[in-house]
């Protein structure tokens, strides 16, 4: 039913969040002076690098019909464990960083080898994550631990200079390059074509042969993997690690992903798409920021009105197109 | 949340409270069951909205402060006693007989089950699944308020940051552990209360043994986790045997309708 749909229909959300993209950010140009810029539009990247790194994983999981709710846990275990590691067992960078990004990689292997070999619901399974990353981070630590080392403040405050007066962080270099490695693996590999296949229906990807196990584990090892680099790049950020980093990440991740257009039933959708919904839940940051008076709140209060509208819209899609080939 | 902000007096701005947050609380649920029901969103994304997004409207409402509740009588429903015991003990037996009553002497609970293990049949055999299914949204945000008012009233304040902070893992694991299979299609509400009841144990030993205690969440992760292996067949085949499960399975099916 919904693996052979039209190409207007899989594309109408992406085109219709690029168009709100282009919105919001005339409407912000418009209304504060000093918002239309490029420094502004690449403040959405650096301050949004995790978060675009996070849904990258996620689109993954989600396109396979799947769901990750420990993403924003492993965040913050990763941020615990690099900066325990740093500043009390004083161990350099070169073993801090792998065995950060070990930590949501081993627990994306465990989380999919329970969904794939016992048959377990992925939200249960990563609801469980979720709460056992949260808990092993105040293991570690209850109190905030905050880092003092070269190589994080180096991480945290080069300014790469890009023409016209601009500057990136190296947390965007990262965030783009696993984009493009993320875009490459899911439209030119085995890889990605099962991921899309599963989505579809896992039924026919199992008759047809599909390797739908080890895909199912990879799936979620790769958004644990990526959860870790978000959590290292959350800590170059924060320049400090504590239990209660991102806390309720996961709706931003999931919201960023279904508003770039994949849908939640899974078998459609695109790692460019969750980039740019990044960028749209960036911008309401920036314009709540810019407006001054708004209390943060309203930023998840604004994520939740716009994952609802963008669901509703997927939902009309998909009715649409199946009343469509109901008739044909 | 409610917040009385009445004076001290009659009990008039009590019973309007209660009624005005169950009745939002109920709202919220129904808005849950809505989108689940006819919009077809999955109910984990579905409700995740609101786990969000419904903190930050209490957020909103509270300015981000704990507010306290200057007005006695609020008190009774969380600390209050009624014949030596906690108020809160009659609101849910009170709770809980509605809940037997609805769905064991009605056809409610058997058409609950039914659209558990499998809407489309049911909807064939002539059951409003999509009825049913909102009542039931709507039923646990109504359960949701009713605790919300317990635990606000036991410490006399409203706090839109922590208040039930992570409760939905207790919840579900009450549930399951009761025996509620997380596949749905068969629920026992007395498993679910002695669910509930071992949860606390596990609180409050771990109080008690004075480890921190946010490692709560890792014990209950670990709880939840092995609830489930025990629930799912292919773990059971795996570490009992293909022959054995079948049979058990059955016992346990029959043994379980008739504890109910």
């Amino acid at each position: 039913m919904i693996n052979r749909l039209s190409l207007d229909y899989k594309q109408l959300p992406l085109i219709a969040t690029i168009a709100l993209f282009v919105l919001m950010f005339s409407f912000g140009s418009l209304r504060y002076t000093g918002f239309f810029s490029t420094q502004v539009f690449l403040n959405l990247f650096i301050d949004n690098a995790f978060l675009i790194v996070v849904a990258v994983g996620m689109t993954f999981v989600i396109l396979s019909g799947g769901i990750d709710l420990s993403v924003g846990s492993v965040i913050a275990l990763t941020s615990m464990v690099a900066a325990s590691l740093t500043m009390e067992a004083q161990l350099s960078p070169m073993i801090v960083v792998p065995i950060s990004l070990l930590v949501g990689t081993v627990l994306g292997i465990l989380q999919g080898s329970l969904i794939h070999f016992y048959n377990l619901q992925p939200f249960i399974v990563t609801l469980a994550g979720m709460f056992l990353a949260r808990g092993l981070s105040y293991v570690i630590s209850v109190e905030t631990i905050s880092i003092d080392h070269p190589f994080f403040s180096y991480m945290a405050s080069t300014r790469i200079p890009i023409p016209g007066d601009n500057f990136i962080s190296i947390s965007v270099v990262i965030a783009v390059i696993i984009v493009i490695a993320a875009i490459f693996l899911g439209h030119f590999t085995k890889f990605g074509r099962t991921v899309y296949a599963i989505g579809g229906s896992e039924q026919s990807a199992m008759l047809m042969g599909l390797p739908v196990g080890r895909t199912k584990i990879l799936i979620y090892t790769l958004s644990g993997f990526c959860a870790s680099l978000a959590g290292l790049i959350f800590t170059f950020y924060m320049l400090s690690g504590y239990g209660l980093h991102a806390n309720g990440m996961e709706l931003d991740t999931i919201a960023a992903v279904v508003i770039g257009g994949t849908l939640l039933t899974g078998g459609a959708g695109y790692v460019a798409g969750s980039v740019v919904g990044v960028l749209i839940l960036g911008i309401i940051q920036t314009i709540i920021v810019f407006e001054g008076t708004l209390s943060s709140w309203w930023t998840k209060i604004a994520i939740g009105v716009l994952l609802f509208l963008f669901i509703a819209l997927q939902r009309i899609i998909v009715v649409r197109s199946e009343k469509r080939q109901g008739k044909k | 949340m409610t917040v009385a902000s009445a004076e001290t007096g009659g009990l008039g701005p009590l019973f309007e409270a209660i009624a005005l947050a169950l009745v939002v609380s109920a709202l919220v649920g129904g808005w849950n069951g809505l989108l689940v029901s006819r919009f077809g969103v999955q109910p984990i994304v579905a409700t995740l909205i609101l786990m969000v997004a419904g903190r930050g409207v209490a957020q909103l409402i509270t300015g981000g402060q704990i507010t306290t509740v200057y007005y006695d009588p609020y008190n009774f429903i969380g600390g209050g006693y009624l014949l030596a015991l906690p108020f809160s003990i009659f609101i849910v037996a009170f709770v809980l007989l509605i809940a037997v009553l609805l769905t064991r002497t009605t056809a409610l609970g058997l058409f609950i089950e039914s659209v558990g293990s499998n809407p489309d049949a049911s909807r064939l055999a002539g059951i409003n699944s999509k009825n049913i299914m909102l009542m039931v949204y709507l039923f646990s945000g109504f359960c949701a308020g009713i605790g919300g008012l317990i635990l606000s009233s036991n410490v006399m304040s409203a706090d839109g940051n922590n208040a039930g902070l992570w409760f939905e893992l207790d919840a579900i694991l009450a549930v399951v552990i009761g025996g509620t299979s997380l596949m749905g299609g068969r629920f026992y509400l007395f498993g679910t209360i002695i669910g509930a009841l071992i949860i606390q144990s596990l609180t409050t030993t771990i109080y008690s043994i004075g480890v921190p205690a946010e490692i709560n969440l890792v014990v209950k992760a670990v709880v939840v986790l092995i609830v489930c292996l025990l629930q799912s067949p292919e773990f059971r085949r795996k570490v009992f045997g293909a022959g054995k499960l079948k049979k058990s399975t059955g016992q346990k099916e029959s043994e379980g309708v008739s504890l109910s």
